[in-house]
């Protein structure tokens, strides 16, 4: 069974410096340059690199993070999200925020309301899309659910938006 | 694999010539695939490689015992093209280490480049699902011929790549930490390919010292090894079958065949628009 692959993957090992310094260049080219603090380098990276181990999350994220505040002085180490009275979104999964700020002050100035957030579900435990499939004329990742049908529980694959999904290849 | 098979491939002129032609002025590397998990063979990947002709390539393998080592070597390039290639280097590593040659580079290598490919990974994740990569290729492959926009479509072992070399598309900075850059641009673009057409599209690949595996080159995986060919004509693409690219199967042209490159002269700028990225 495929599995879709993550940047954690890539750099299992990483620890030397350069493998810290494309990881950092990636994650940096991946948010379109919209890192400006430790809660949104969080987001980004979270999104960016997927499931990491803890090792990963204790020294790898760190390691890239200082690689990023080297490049870009004006990343601030702080969560000024949180800083500036908002709740730590990340474990909130009703979020759905729909914006990024690009400067300390504008952060501050909106009351850190409303900040970039996918949603991911901190409380139902991680989806793990493994299969492939298509919908739609398009190819993606799915997950096996399991749905009741007449009263009786059958097997579907579904993708990250709910949609029933087909698995069978075809040329 | 046997290793004899993978070293006699590489013994091949044909092969040797196809390769360097894709080398010219970039990085050579000779990388051992993820899944060895042995450390002492997974420290004999080996980067910032100059090959420039069949024999810089001949030494270098000789340099590295590729032969008498029996590393399964995947072979790559930098998507990066330099004004003058990198630096010349020395096959001694610790003298390698202590002349911080490499140390230099690397902070000199973006003011060294002339240009950055653009390439639209395309990965199945495991062989049983290949043919979800070639649909996805073949939906990609429709949009690009669509809109005229030229690339290169290579089987990559395991999936596709598309590239389209980089004198096609706008410029920005080459520099991985601006507030603008090449690599920036690019994963916009295949982020937008990602949701029109396949998620199966690696996004994680846009920096600046990415390399490519080599059309030409021979893809170890744990099950199989097959060879990395670039497609010369639509017919080729249409008759993909896995199996034809098995090493012990593979009996498609090599000689002076080069790379294609499709719709060679059109634009991607209809492409881009309709993605809605021409201006980055």
């Amino acid at each position: 069974m495929a599995k879709k692959r993550t940047i954690a993957e890539y750099f299992d090992d990483a620890d030397s410096d350069e493998d810290l310094d494309r990881i950092s260049e990636a994650l940096w080219s991946d948010s379109q340059g919209k890192i400006v603090d430790k809660d949104t380098f969080d987001l980004h990276f979270k999104d960016f690199v997927g499931d990491i181990t803890p090792r990963q999350e204790r020294f790898l994220k760190p390691a890239v993070f200082r690689k990023l505040k080297d490049k870009h002085p004006n990343i601030s180490s702080r969560g000024l999200f949180k800083e500036a009275g908002g709740k730590d979104l990340s474990r909130d999964r009703k979020t759905t925020a729909k914006e990024v700020t690009t400067s300390e002050a504008e952060y501050k100035r909106k009351g850190a309301q409303r900040v970039d957030l996918q949603g991911y579900d901190t409380k139902g435990g991680k989806k793990v899309y493994n299969v492939v499939g298509r919908v739609k004329g398009k190819v993606v990742y799915g997950r096996k659910t399991t749905i009741v049908l007449r009263g009786k529980k059958v097997e579907r694959i579904r993708d990250s938006k709910g949609r029933f999904i087909s698995t069978k290849q075809r040329k | 694999m046997e290793f004899e098979i993978l070293s006699n491939w590489y013994r091949r002129a044909d092969v040797k010539f196809e390769l360097i032609k894709q080398l010219y002025k970039r990085e050579f590397a000779l990388l051992v695939p993820s899944w060895i998990k042995d450390a002492d063979i997974k420290k004999r990947s080996t980067r910032m490689l100059k090959v420039h002709n069949v024999g810089h390539l001949d030494f270098v393998l000789k340099a590295l015992e590729f032969h008498e080592k029996k590393t399964p070597y995947n072979f790559y390039y930098s998507l990066a093209q330099y004004y003058d290639g990198i630096p010349n280097q020395d096959l001694n590593f610790t003298r390698r280490k202590e002349n911080g040659i490499n140390e230099d580079w690397k902070y000199r290598h973006e003011t060294e480049m002339k240009g950055f490919d653009f390439l639209l990974d395309i990965d199945a994740g495991g062989h049983e699902d290949i043919l979800f990569a070639y649909e996805s290729a073949k939906l990609i492959k429709q949009f690009y011929d669509n809109n005229d926009c030229p690339y290169i479509l290579r089987f990559s072992g395991k999936g596709f790549h598309f590239v389209i070399p980089y004198h096609y598309l706008p410029q920005f900075s080459l520099e991985g930490f601006q507030d603008k850059t090449q690599y920036m641009y690019y994963s916009m673009i295949a982020k937008r390919l990602y949701e029109k057409f396949s998620e199966l599209i690696d996004l994680s690949i846009y920096d600046s010292r990415r390399v490519c595996k080599l059309s030409y080159s021979i893809a170890n995986y744990e099950d199989n090894s097959y060879v990395a060919y670039p497609f010369g004509t639509n017919k080729e693409f249409e008759d993909f079958r896995l199996r034809d690219f098995e090493v012990s199967n593979f009996d498609k042209p090599i000689y002076r065949r080069g790379e294609h490159v499709f719709n060679m002269s059109m634009s991607p700028q209809k492409m881009l628009k309709k993605l809605e990225v021409e201006h980055g």
